[in-house]
């Protein structure tokens, strides 16, 4: 049997594992990697590799970048700056119509600026967001929507685990990534803010105005949004004139986020405790699964299907960007289906060579794989993001979030296009500027 | 059971505690490096060191994370199954897991073995560092251990389903 075939069956029996078995994402990537490398070499030969690649992921430097990125995320949620984040917008947006939606989605996006999660997003939002919604008696569908819709900017905008994995996995700098990613998170979450206006304007009753607040509510409910807005100045700063490494830089800001904590005295020794064992456990469950998509990638890289699919595509007699959707569609097919997540770094091995031989920038290719990647979590059956806040709002159907959430999805689809009609203009004018 | 539950718990929490001083550690170390480069005096071992902490805070962590279930599980086509099925499935995969993590947990170990053998040191600090390597197949041994309680539970009917 040709090599690039056994790469095909070892495709076809992880997705089988994975869909029919229950065994995690990572922990199938991880065994069906092993015994395909024992089939293509031998199993002397994976049990040299597997001890050695397990121990070069753990000790990897650039890796010890995610639990401190996950650990400061984790001290602003436990520390309640969800809730300052949220009223402080509130002031500003809440008298509009559909304010509340906006706010959400204003405050998911602060939110997002120190936190590189979606479920930490989702989780944390809807209990301030939700509740306020209803006492306004907001429509459950932009209720939920809305929340669901904005938590997903948790892995969008930096520092966003999704990039650092992409970078760290394709080789790219973490800098330049979220450099790169400025322009793209404004975009969609203009995007998903037009959306709630466009929500509102066929269906007013939707969304009722808030009472406005004075100015000088709105400048007092400044203060705490300096705090993240510092948190995440000094994370892009150190990234940008590249004096220190994206761990340094999100070591010091978790030393700062922890520290402004503790100085306003937001963080109770239960919430620091929680901050930790939620950072040691996410942390472990990233780690797996890059180990798994590692060794996965082994067992592809031995068979040669990646460098061969590549050099097939690019025979084919079909321009450039119908490729790139392509693409693009398995990764919102594999977003349905299963983590985004978990699908990217599975899809990695073969579709970045692939998109490599056609031209594109790698930078500008995890922007968009960032965004498609992100629409995932609101995308049925499986979107993350939905089940959290139907979880967390109790008396909302799934159903009725996942309709929500769907109105949002034409913004994530706009977004991409956007990034491909200027690739320039969206990504690499902030990206080129990292040294 | 009772037994086994109550080792599995004080490994738990003792690789629990590990974890956290470690990951603490490693804020601390690459934090102040940052302040030691800003007065020209950087720390050259920190980058080994921040990478040998990462390694400890991932496989003190394993257990943990598989207890908590955090594990990413596709269960589209197997939410439908009957709870009877769907203990059987998650039988089999935890056994898979025992069998293949106990396998890495030795493979590992016994790799570092051979460093600890061959006097192997680290390239800038000079130290032996085959005591983190034996943490990560301590690690993974934990797991395994996880994991046949979680086999248990599923065969004895106590618990064993997913629920994050």
């Amino acid at each position: 049997m040709s090599g690039p075939i056994v790469g095909v069956i070892g495709i076809f029996v992880m997705f089988a594992v994975l869909f029919l078995l229950r065994i995690p994402a990572a922990f199938t990537m991880m065994l069906v990697g092993f015994l395909g490398v024992t089939y293509v070499t031998s199993f002397k030969a994976a049990l040299g590799m597997i001890g050695p690649d397990l121990w070069n992921i753990f000790s990897n430097y650039g890796l010890t970048v995610i639990p401190m990125f996950i650990l400061v995320g984790e001290f602003v949620h436990y520390g309640g700056y969800n809730n300052s984040l949220y009223y402080a917008t509130y002031r500003w947006f809440g008298h509009y119509k559909g304010g509340l939606a906006i706010t959400t989605i204003m405050a998911c996006a602060a939110f997002s600026a120190i936190s590189g999660s979606n479920t930490a997003t989702a989780a944390t939002m809807s209990s301030v967001a939700i509740p306020e919604m209803k006492k306004y008696k907001y429509h459950p569908m932009l209720n939920a929507g809305s929340v669901a819709a904005g938590a997903t900017l948790g892995v969008l905008i930096p520092p966003s685990i999704v990039l650092v994995v992409y970078g760290l996995y394709t080789g790219q700098s973490i800098g330049k990534l979220f450099f790169g990613n400025v322009i793209p998170s404004a975009i969609l979450t203009v995007l998903i803010a037009a959306t709630v206006f466009y929500i509102c304007f066929r269906h007013p009753e939707w969304g009722p105005k808030g009472p406005k607040s004075t100015w000088r509510e709105r400048m007092k409910a400044l203060p705490e949004i300096i705090d993240i807005l510092i948190l995440f100045a000094i994370i892009m700063y150190a990234l940008f004139t590249g004096v220190v490494t994206a761990t340094e830089a999100a070591a010091a800001s978790c030393a700062l986020g922890l520290a402004i904590c503790l100085i306003r005295k937001k963080l109770t020794w239960k919430g620091f405790i929680a901050s930790i064992s939620d950072t040691l456990r996410i942390s472990c469950l990233v780690f797996m699964i890059v180990a798994g998509a590692t060794i996965f990638g082994r067992f592809l890289a031995l068979t040669r299907l990646p460098f061969e699919a590549a050099s097939w595509i690019s025979t084919l007699d079909l321009p450039n960007w119908v490729l790139l959707w392509i693409v693009l569609i398995c990764y919102i097919i594999g977003g349905c289906v299963m983590d985004a997540l978990a699908f990217l770094l599975i899809s990695l091995p073969i579709f970045f060579p692939l998109v490599m031989a056609m031209g594109y920038d790698p930078i500008w290719f995890g922007q968009v794989v960032c965004i498609v990647t992100t629409m995932g979590a609101i995308m049925p059956p499986i979107g993350i993001c939905c089940y959290i806040v139907a979880g967390m709002a109790k008396d909302i159907p799934l159903g009725t979030v996942f309709r929500g959430s769907m109105y949002y999805i034409p913004a994530y689809l706009i977004s991409m296009a956007i990034l491909m009609l200027s690739p320039y203009w969206t990504v690499l004018v902030l990206s080129n500027l990292v040294k | 059971m009772e037994i086994l539950e109550k080792i599995r718990n004080l490994f738990d929490k003792a690789f629990l505690f590990l974890g956290g001083v470690a990951v603490l550690a490693l804020m601390t170390l690459a934090t102040g490096n940052v302040c030691l480069r800003i007065f020209g005096m950087p720390y050259r071992g920190a980058y080994e060191l921040v990478s040998f902490l990462g390694a400890v805070v991932t496989a003190f962590a394993l257990g943990y994370t598989q207890r908590r279930k955090s594990h990413i599980v596709v269960d589209i086509l197997t939410e439908t199954f009957s709870e009877g099925r769907k203990r059987i499935l998650d039988g089999i995969s935890y056994l898979m897991g025992v069998l293949f993590f106990a396998i890495i947990s030795w493979v590992i170990f016994r790799w570092g073995m051979r460093i600890a053998a061959s006097g192997e040191v680290s390239e800038t600090l000079k130290i032996a560092y085959y005591p983190f390597i034996y943490c990560v197949a301590l690690g993974f041994a934990f797991l395994c251990l996880t994991l046949i309680m979680d086999f248990l539970s599923a065969l004895l009917k106590k618990g064993g389903n997913p629920a994050s």
